[in-house]
């Protein structure tokens, strides 16, 4: 009961050069099934980017953690944590662990990340007022009032 | 390619008739079936001895079962 | 494991050049192939944060992060195929052969060869907002040319089945042949592509 055995196609060089061609007129030729599975590939592009990172930097903040603390507590890279408040793509166990740490549901806070599917509409909803109110311009906080002028006396002298 | 051995199998007449309906319905060669039996063998032990559970579901009849391997 | 020599072509000069393609290594080497691209990736953040590139044009899998992930893939069910040339990893792929039946109505229950990663190296993308060209070409071509082989060996007559990013979707359709499926429930929000024998032996000719 043997199996033919395939060998493998000699494939001559003009192929290869034609088959090259060709594949330079495609931007990608990543196959993500793997990648999915392991969070790696987000379900659905974010549909307020930068709620996720800003949610995470406001309320870290307000924990009193710097960023080095809170990836000491959730066990991840502070350069994760930093790129996660920089709205990088983040991928679900970072989402996981941030949220156990912050004390955050982890399944909305996987949803603004978009990790998983955005379906809670009354979130959805909240994610786009915060961003709106995140971006409107508003009157200086104490400290940044405080950080501002400490620069710039700084670059005046 | 990974070299291959040839060995010779004794199947009961059943047994040969079920590896050949699989064969056809698979849309293998007899062969090519019992590799596959092999390697979903090793997959389902693999993940029984990581602590896993084999569950079939049956999603209209909102019934699943728990298979003792 | 088994190793062959494949041409690939290096892009400066258009000439070939001979490679290594290794068959069935090993679940931890993948994590090694990951470790030579991750810190290129990082770069490439860097450039394009510094180009000021919106995030939707950069490469879709530039943020994948692979350290402690592949602790899974120690079956025989599962093969990690990658081609190396001067000691550096050009494109990897890895496939399993049990966990995907065909879905399209001519193979439909029958085994597939589920394709279930393939990358190339990030100095191998091309990402014209900064100005990086592929260093390395016709590797997509070459590791779809073994999937279909592979997919023969176990007897599946070349039937395949993918999860293409949506930047890739197109090299799937176009140059290799596939039908697209659509997104399925376990589709991770990816589009699913199969090949069926007759796609594959017409790709093979």
């Amino acid at each position: 009961m043997n199996d033919k055995q395939t060998t493998r196609v000699q494939r001559s060089a003009e192929w290869l050069k034609n088959a090259a061609d060709a594949e330079n007129q495609f931007p990608s030729i990543s196959v993500g099934g793997l990648v999915s599975r392991m969070g790696m590939y987000p379900i659905a592009a974010p549909i307020t980017p930068m709620v996720f990172g800003e949610l995470v930097n406001l309320i870290r903040r307000k924990s009193g953690l710097s960023i080095e603390q809170l990836a000491l507590l959730a066990n991840v890279d502070a350069t994760d944590v930093e790129r996660a408040e920089r709205s990088f793509p983040v991928d679900a166990g970072l989402v996981q662990r941030l949220s156990d740490v912050l004390k955050l549901p982890a399944d909305k806070m996987a949803q603004l990340a978009g990790v998983s599917e955005l379906t809670d509409h009354e979130l959805a909803t909240a994610a786009k007022r915060f961003e709106t109110k995140l971006r409107t311009p508003m009157i200086l906080s104490t400290s940044e009032e405080s950080a501002l002028n400490e620069i710039m006396a700084t670059m005046k002298s | 390619m990974a070299e291959k051995r040839t060995m010779t199998l004794n199947l009961t007449d059943s047994e040969m008739a079920v590896l050949e309906e699989l064969a056809e319905s698979k849309d293998l060669t007899k062969t090519a079936v019992i590799r596959q039996a092999i390697r979903l063998f090793q997959l389902v032990e693999h993940r029984i001895a990581n602590g896993e559970k084999l569950f079939f579901e049956n999603k209209k009849k909102k019934t699943s079962e728990l298979m003792v391997l | 494991m088994s190793t062959q020599p494949i041409q690939i072509i290096r892009a400066s000069d258009g000439e070939l050049v001979e490679a290594k393609l290794y068959e069935g290594l090993r679940a931890v080497d993948l994590t090694l192939v990951e470790r030579q691209w991750g810190s290129w990736r990082q770069e490439l953040i860097r450039k394009l944060v510094g180009a000021n590139v919106e995030q939707s044009k950069w490469p879709q899998s530039l943020h994948w992060d692979w350290s402690n992930k592949v602790s899974q893939l120690q079956l025989l069910a599962v093969q990690v195929n990658a081609i190396d040339y001067e000691n550096e990893w050009q494109a990897a792929m890895v496939t399993d052969s049990i966990t995907h039946r065909g879905l399209l109505e001519i193979q439909a229950g029958k085994p597939i060869l589920y394709v279930d990663y393939v990358e190339t190296a990030p100095w191998n993308w091309q990402v014209p907002e900064i100005g990086q060209s592929r260093r390395y070409r016709g590797l997509g071509e070459l590791l779809m040319t073994n999937a279909i082989e592979c997919s023969f060996d176990l007897g599946f007559k070349g039937r395949l089945g993918l999860h293409a990013l949506p930047q890739a979707e197109s090299f799937y359709v176009d140059r290799i042949g596939m039908t697209p499926l659509g997104k399925n429930p376990e589709s991770y929000n990816l589009n699913y592509f199969e090949l069926t024998e007759a796609q594959a032996t017409m790709y093979l000719r």
